[in-house]
Order: C-alpha cells, then structure tokens, then sequence
C-alpha cells in the first residue's frame, strides 16, 4: 500500500525510523558530524533528535522524534532555490545543494517544513543531509542507520521489496510521513508499535 | 510536532504543492554531482575505550588522520553499532588538552604546577619513589586503583613492585560490588561488568533504577531496544522520569531507597498467590520452605505506604510478570551502591527472580560463554624479590582489615578490591600507613563519596603516581603523571570477555602518536627496568604482549582474528526473533534446538542440562546458611532508608547522560555539544517552598561545604519530592580541561561515605543537601 502514487526513480531510497525504538543517544548525530565533518557548534547537525515533552490523560510521556531531510519528491527547498543550487536527483530522489552555486541567501532553510537545513560557515553554503550517498556508491549505510544503537533508523530502496524498508512499510500497521498537509511527499516514514507521533 | 517553522513562505509553498503533481526534477544536475564516493585510505581494527563495554570497531583513516568510527558488524557485542562516546572517540584522541609528556610536579599538591621532563627522567624518579617508599615501610604500602584495558599491564607492575592486596578497581565498590555480592549469595556467581541479561528474548522486564538508555551500553541497549520492538512489556521503576521512563509501558515513581520494599511485596504476591515456577524451585533450590514465613509481613499495603505505589499496582505486576515466566526478568541494577542495604536488595532481586525460574533460560539471565585465549608469555611475578619481600613479611590486607566482612563477600573483594576504603586506609594512615599510590586511568576525586577526604588522603602519601590522558583533576595533586596513549595510537593485549556470544577484541593502532605519549606496558616496562625488574617485562610495550599471546594462537584462529578485527562465536541464525506474530514459544523452541548443536550454549536450563551452583549446597541459596552463619539476615529485610535532619533538606541523588562516561569525557568537544553543564533538578513543590524558580543560579550546600560553581536550577515533577538530582561526572576544576572548567557542580563532594557493612561498597544516596540561590 502506497501513501501515494510516487514517481518513477531508478532507485527509492527511503528511511524508516521506528520511532518506539529511539532512545534518544545521540549517536546518529555524532556519527553524522564525525562522517560529514560538519562543522562544530551546538545548532549544526544534518540530523536530530527531538525530545518532546507531554502530558496524556494527566501521564507524563516524553517521545524522542529523529529529524532528517525527507528528501522531499515534491522538495519546496529546491523550487525556491534561486540560483539552481538546491537540486533534485532524477536517478534516485535525493536532494542536494551544489555549495559554489549556493549563494547562503538561506530562502531554502526557511522553506523546509522540517528544518532540516543549516548553513555552514565553512563551506560558505547551505548543507543538509544526502542520505550518506557518498557511502552508498561505496556499499556502505548511511552513517546514522549503520550506528544507530535502538535500531530505530533503517534504509533502503522502496523499488526492491526484499529491501528493509519495503518489509517495515509492508509489515507496518501504522505508518505517518511529518506534515503531509504541505504536499511535500517525503520519503522518509515513521512506524511505531504504539500511536502515531507528531 | 515541535520543528521550527517559519510561516511567510508558507502560502507560496501550499499553493506550489497543489499546483504541482509530485515530480522528479529531470535535472541535468545529477551529472554536476561533485560527491564523490566516500572511501577510507586504511581501516584498522580496535575496540573502543570511550567506557568500559568495550565495542568492537573499525577506525577509517584518511590522510593520515582518524576519520570515522565505525562499529564491527562482525561483533556480538554491539553489531557495527556505537553510540554517541564511542562515535566521538576522534575528539579525545584529537583533544589539544591531552597530557603530552611525562610531567613532574614543582609546585604544591593540588596547584598543578609541572615541569616537563623525558621518559628516562620519569622513569628514574617514579623507580627512586618506589624504592624509597619500599626501603623505608615495605612493599605493602604500595597502594593502586585501576580500570580499563591497560589494567593487566599497570596490576603486574604492582605485584612486581611487591604491592598486596591493596588494590581496587572502582568498579566495585562505586558500582557493581553490592548487586554481584548479593547474587554470590544466592547463585554463586557475580554478574560482572557484562551483565547476562537476556532482555532481547524477554517479554516483561522490570528495571529498578537501571536507566538503561542513559548509562548505555551498546548492546545490552540495542537487545532491551529490541524487546520495545517485539513489545515486551517494561515496567520502570525509579523516583526520577528517565529516558528510560519514557520507553517504558508504566513508569512508577518512588520514593527513593524502598526499592526492596517494592521488590519483597512482589515476592510476597507470588508466594501467597502460589505464581512460582514449583519445577524450578523444587528443582534447583533450597530454602523456599523458610522463605513463606519470612515473606508474610512485606504485603502490599504495606509495600504502599513505604514506596508510595499503590497495592493494587504491585499484585498486577507480580501477577503479570509471573504469567511469561521463564522468558522474563527483574534486571538487578548496575551501580546499585545506594542506601547501604544493597546487597540485601540485591538478594531480594535475585530471589524474586529464582520464583520466576529465569536462570540460564530464553529472556531471563543466559549463561556467559568465554574463549580461551593464551596469555603473554611472561615470567612469574611471585619470583619479583619485592613480591617475595612481601611475602615474607605476610602483611595484612589494609583494606580488608578495617571491615568485618564475611569471607564468603571477601572472596569477590579478592579479585576487584574496595576503593573506598582503600582511600580510607591511606586517610587514617591505618591499620598501617600506605605510603605510595597509583590512580591508572580512574580519577579518585571525583569517583569516591566525599573528594575532600581523597584529598586529605593523598596529603599523606610520600608518592602519588597518575597515569592518564587527560589533566584532569586528580592529576593535580600528582608527583608524576604519566601520559598515556589513546587506544586509537596504540596496541592492546587481547581481551576475551565472557557474554552471550563470546568473543575476542584485537587492538592496534590507526595513527602513530600524536604527542610524545606510551602505552600502559611500555610505561609499567620502564619503570621495572629502572628498578632492575626489567626481566619481568620481557615486552616493551603492548605489541610485544599481544604478539605473545597471538603467536601461541592456533593458526586459523589467528588468521581470522587478523582479518575480521574480532572472533566470535555467534549469534547463531536461529536467535529468536520475537518481533511479528510469532509465537514466542515456537521462536524459543527453535532457537534452543539449534543450540543443540552450536558451540556454546546459554541456556543450558533451558535444554534440561545438568547444572550446579557454586554455593555450598550445590543449589540455589534462597536461604542463606552462609549469611547466617555470619549474623547477617540469612533471608532479605526491609531497611529503611534514613532521613533528613533538618527541614528543606533534600536527598542528593544522581545519574549519566547518555553522552557521557563517568567522569572521563567532560572535555570532548562534540559530546560537550550534547550535554555542557549539568543542573539541579527539583521538585516544583519543594522549589516552591525555598523559594526557587526553574533557571535560577543556585549551589548546594551541606555543612560548612559549598558546591564551588552555580548552576542552574531545573525545576520539574520529573524528579520526586523531597530528593534532589544531578547528572554525575561535573562541577570540573582542572583548568587544563578548559573546555569543561568551571562548569556544573560534582557529586562526589556531596555524597556520603557510608559503606554497605555486607559488601563493603559504597552507599552514595544517604546524603542530605540544602539548596540556595546566588
């Protein structure tokens, strides 16, 4: 079952995070910094952690939520990119910035419903998660799933039902994409054993 | 959902999304792409020592210098997995705060004063110490605590030194001694720093206080991960909302200190209403008969008015959790050196569990499997003329002298020591002066129950000896502080560790050194050669022991464990996988036939094998004759936990962070991005009635002591009344360290220094604090 009707790619990559399996240790942040030399400096990170605080039917809950880029197949970060920089692969859907094109007018990180860009000083141009690719074309995993200690985060390729993803989605009794409302039509998927989280 | 959101573009945005059918840009970019495939230029094999479950991993080097970290799929123990320290593992070894020579002091104790020297100055003055210390009071006053990989290599250098039994790896006494003495009373076997809990194939688990998502080890996480995935029921219990709470089906404050009060309800549940596994208590136990009366008066309601969980609460979960038994489990937790009577709560933990019949079967405790491997070849340190010296003069055991613990609770001692009262020995200078001291790689100001009295202790020693990485705060007061490499820049002796799957970690390095710093044989070499012991290091370093042992190995093991960076023996395929709609009971039934077969097995219960405890009756003491014998209760009581002298007086509790280590990786730059400073949580009622609000700068006071920096105070019903929490590990005043100088306030001045009078190890939570605003 399809959310929707996606459009063909060669590959679909897709992540889907069990979101009952996150424990909230931080180690697909470290390991996405040490992997991508993000620069350092608290608010920059290609991925997080959210912690969220709530009370239900007066019982504390407090819910870990991993963020990424959703590789959106409708991406508004690159129809209001300016200068061409923020791309979208036709091969395989992920999006990218192309940094001596990026010209840091920042229109992109205001345009991502999930906040999932942030500038890097260093590069002098916006950065944001590939979904590892340069350790896919080398047979590795992102590096967040690869660490990822609760095994909350997998990925893989929808277009291959044998992939993990293909069988969590299948095998799912309740699946939710953030903010479908804004038609982004991410590729990123939560699952979770208990209620759906957003 | 809280991602930040900014509304301008919103109404663009929406109508682009409406507007436009979800597309793939055809975007002649895809041939722009300037990403280029991400290859290593070396991969070296390791195992980490950002703590002390040791995962094995790969360290990816491009030019020249440590890239990434990555976890070795081919381990058990963490599955290519690390987390957060492990992964920040470059940033120590890239530290520029690191210790970089050898470095004797010239100013007074405690000012940090230095002056570099060479390793051949170093050595000679650590050898004259020694030899001065031993000439003048004997080699007994030689005192070390330790931990970590290099201990074997830093513990020969005492026994060659002639040192005795005055050794400790804080491991015991500040952390696992009470629960491991409370299971060898009642299985015979301490649990260890790898704790046989089988939580992946459990399907209800109780934790008491063991906040496993923050004082995380990597797989014990990923298996309790694991059961939230096959939907195990978790019950948590601890009077503070962890991370762990937030994982958990119910959450159950309590008040802290009647967590065996809890425990023995439960008992007392499963007695009455007859839930027990009758075949395995008949089977592999005695005492049960003395245990029915015994459990009589811990009902329920009475459970309720000291826990403060309801009775109602208490019967449910005794109930629930008997109907999965075996394939369930009450996790004993992991520093439980708390209110003095651990190790009877231990016992309470570990009886309840015996009712449930869970040793060695699928979701209880499995039974830990170890490879043999050959040790270095090395001459015995017993024929050391100091060890024989020693011997001669068949010193008493300082530490073991000023308790009156039971032999039985002496023989766990034996191997792991008591910290706490070794620095007591050195403090009262009794029952004789321990006049020499070696802090390998454990920093005693900030592990111990009150620092302050660590600190008078060491103004008695003529010689205190550091060996670290980091100048942290104990290095301070050190005469030498000896610079250690990173395990990233070094070899290793091979470790074998006894787990589910047992398997063996390999060491070696990634880059050369990046400071003029050693290994722990090389240092230990040095200053033996100095004292004309050099032949009891026949290695210079850790490469010549690791060798040693690898060249004894049988070929093919060998050649795979240089290939693959580890060996193991398992998991075996047919692990159980819960998860789906499996019955677990055909998912159990599969896994142990196929255990049958495979070369080691942990759940030999489970397969009906024949096993035997190491106690005195063979079986499983639920009473215990041994204890008796001792006057101590021979079956758990109730104590209950002391109380505040004075009004708004709060109980000093504390805890980790996941992105932290103990003490040890304050200064890491990127583990400081996740957690820089800690605070002090507290009750918003008790806040209100000293008049505290949620941010405010405050300092705890106890006595005529202050906590020597303000912190923030966090005002949250998280955290039960009455009892105060700070994250351990802070309050640091190295100014070495500069990247965590100043910052929080440190628990090992507040703590109290009581001792669990059964086990000997500490019990921290008994101390009372006042909190005020500045």
């Amino acid at each position: 079952m399809a959310l929707f009707e996606r459009p063909k790619k060669e590959k679909n990559y897709a992540m889907v995070i069990v979101q009952d399996r996150c424990v909230d240790c931080k180690a697909c942040e470290v390991a996405c910094k040490a992997m991508w030399e993000v620069p350092d400096g608290k608010l920059n990170y290609r991925t997080k952690v959210l912690d969220i605080d709530k009370v239900e039917n007066s019982e504390r809950k407090m819910i870990f939520m991993p963020i990424l880029c959703n590789q959106c197949d409708n991406p508004p970060c690159v129809w209001v990119c300016p200068t061409g920089a923020s791309y979208k692969r036709k091969s395989d859907g992920i999006v990218l910035v192309t940094p001596n094109m990026c010209i840091g007018c920042k229109a992109c990180m205001e345009a991502c419903p999930y906040d999932a860009r942030y500038y890097n000083e260093e590069l002098g141009a916006v950065d944001k998660c590939t979904f590892c690719l340069p350790r896919l074309e080398s047979g590795l995993e992102p590096a967040c799933v690869q660490t990822c200690v609760g095994g909350s985060r997998n990925f893989g390729d929808l277009n291959d039902p044998n992939s993990v993803v293909s069988k969590l989605l299948k095998e799912a009794t309740n699946y939710w994409v953030l903010k479908p409302e804004d038609g982004t039509f991410p590729n990123d998927f939560y699952i979770s054993n208990s209620a759906k989280v957003e | 959902m809280q991602i930040k959101r900014r509304t301008f573009l919103k109404g663009a945005l929406a109508g682009s999304a409406l507007l436009s059918l979800p597309l793939v840009f055809d975007s002649k970019a895809d041939a722009r792409e300037e990403l280029k495939p991400y290859k290593p230029d070396k991969v070296t094999f390791n195992f980490c020592e950002m703590c002390f479950w040791n995962c094995t991993e790969k360290v990816f080097v491009n030019d020249g210098k440590v890239r990434k970290l990555e976890g070795n799929d081919k381990s058990p123990l963490n599955f290519g997995k690390l987390c957060a320290k492990g992964q920040a593992g470059i940033k120590t070894l890239y530290d520029d705060n690191r210790l970089k020579t050898p470095l004797i002091r010239v100013g007074e104790r405690g000012e940090g004063k230095w002056k570099k020297v060479s390793w051949e100055e170093a050595f000679e003055f650590a050898a004259k110490k020694f030899k001065e210390v031993i000439d003048k009071y004997g080699p007994e006053t030689i005192g070390l605590e330790m931990h970590g990989t290099g201990e074997p290599g830093i513990h020969r250098l005492f026994e060659v030194l002639g040192g005795t039994t005055n050794f400790a790896i804080p491991a015991y006494s500040q952390c696992t001694g009470s629960r491991d003495v409370g299971f060898y009373y009642t299985f015979g076997a301490a649990l260890g720093g790898h704790e046989p809990f089988d939580l992946s194939n459990s399907r209800y688990i109780i934790m008491l206080g063991r906040n496993e998502t923050e004082s995380l080890h990597v797989s014990e996480l990923y298996h309790f991960s694991k059961a939230i995935g096959n939907k195990a029921k978790i019950v948590y219990v601890d009077p503070r909302y962890t991370h762990t709470a937030a994982k958990a089906d119910k959450y159950l404050q309590i008040k802290p200190g009647t967590d065996a009060a809890f425990v023995l309800a439960l008992i007392n549940v499963m007695v009455t209403e007859d839930l027990i596994n009758h075949d395995f208590v008949d089977k592999y136990t005695t005492g049960y008969d003395k245990l029915k009366p015994h459990i009589a008066k811990y009902t329920p309601q009475w459970a309720q008015e000291q826990t403060g969980i309801k009775a109602e609460e208490i019967i449910q979960i005794a109930r629930e959790i008997s109907s999965f038994a075996p394939n369930c489990i009450i996790v004993p937790p992991r520093r439980s050196t708390r209110y003095g009577d651990d190790t009877q709560f231990a016992r309470a933990i570990a009886i309840a569990n015996v009712l449930l019949g869970n040793w060695f079967q699928p979701g209880g405790f499995f039974k830990p499997n170890k490879i043999k491997v050959p040790n270095a070849d090395m001459p015995d340190v017993e024929e050391s003329k100091y060890a024989q010296l020693a011997q001669q003069k068949n010193a008493a055991n300082a530490v073991l002298s000023l308790t009156n613990l039971p032999t039985t609770t002496q023989e766990i001692v034996g191997v792991l020591g008591l910290d706490n009262i070794l620095w007591e020995a050195i403090r009262t200078q009794k029952p004789y002066p321990i006049k020499a001291m070696i802090s390998y790689a454990t920093n005693p100001l900030f592990h111990t129950g009150d620092s302050n009295k660590v600190k008078e202790a060491i103004s008695k020693l003529d010689f205190y000896m550091v060996v670290d990485i980091l100048p942290w705060e104990h290095t301070l007061y050190a005469d030498i502080v000896f610079p250690e490499s990173t395990y990233l820049e070094m070899y290793a002796a091979l470790k074998s560790i006894g787990w589910k799957y047992p398997y063996v970690n390999f060491r070696e390095p990634a880059v050369d050194t990046i400071y003029d710093t050693r290994d722990i044989w090389a240092i230990a070499h040095g200053i033996a050669k100095h004292m004309g012991l050099g032949e009891f290091f026949p290695f210079s370093d850790a490469k010549g022991v690791l060798y040693s042992s690898l060249n004894q190995m049988p070929k093919d093991q060998r050649d795979k464990l240089l290939k693959d960076g580890v060996i193991s023996l398992g998991p075996i395929p047919e692990d159980a996988d819960l998860s789906g709609d499996i019955d677990p009971k055909v998912a159990y039934q599969k896994m142990l036939d196929a255990y049958k077969k495979a070369p080691f097995n942990p759940y030999p219960i489970a397969l009906g094998e024949d096993v035997s405890f190491n106690t005195g009756s063979g079986k499983i003491d639920i009473y215990s004759d041994s204890l008796a014998g001792n006057s101590f209760d021979p079956l758990p009581n109730y104590t209950p936990p002391n109380k505040p002298k004075k009004q708004n007086e709060f109980r000093l509790i504390f805890g980790r962070v996941a992105v932290h280590t103990h003490a040890r990786t304050q200064d890491n730059e990127w583990l400081l991005e996740h957690y820089d400073d800690n605070n002090v949580w507290i009750n918003p009622q008790d806040a209100k009635s000293i008049n505290i609000k949620d941010g405010d700068k405050v300092v705890l006071v106890k006595g005529n002591l202050k906590s020597l920096y303000p912190v923030k105070a966090k005002v949250t019903d998280k955290i039960i009344q009455g009892t105060v929490f700070i994250v351990h590990g802070w309050g640091r005043f190295s100014p070495y360290t500069t990247r965590c100088y100043e910052k929080g306030v440190s628990d090992a001045e507040f703590c109290s220094n009581d001792t669990d009078p059964l086990s000997g190890a500490a019990a921290f939570l008994n101390s009372f604090v006042s909190i005020e605003k500045v």
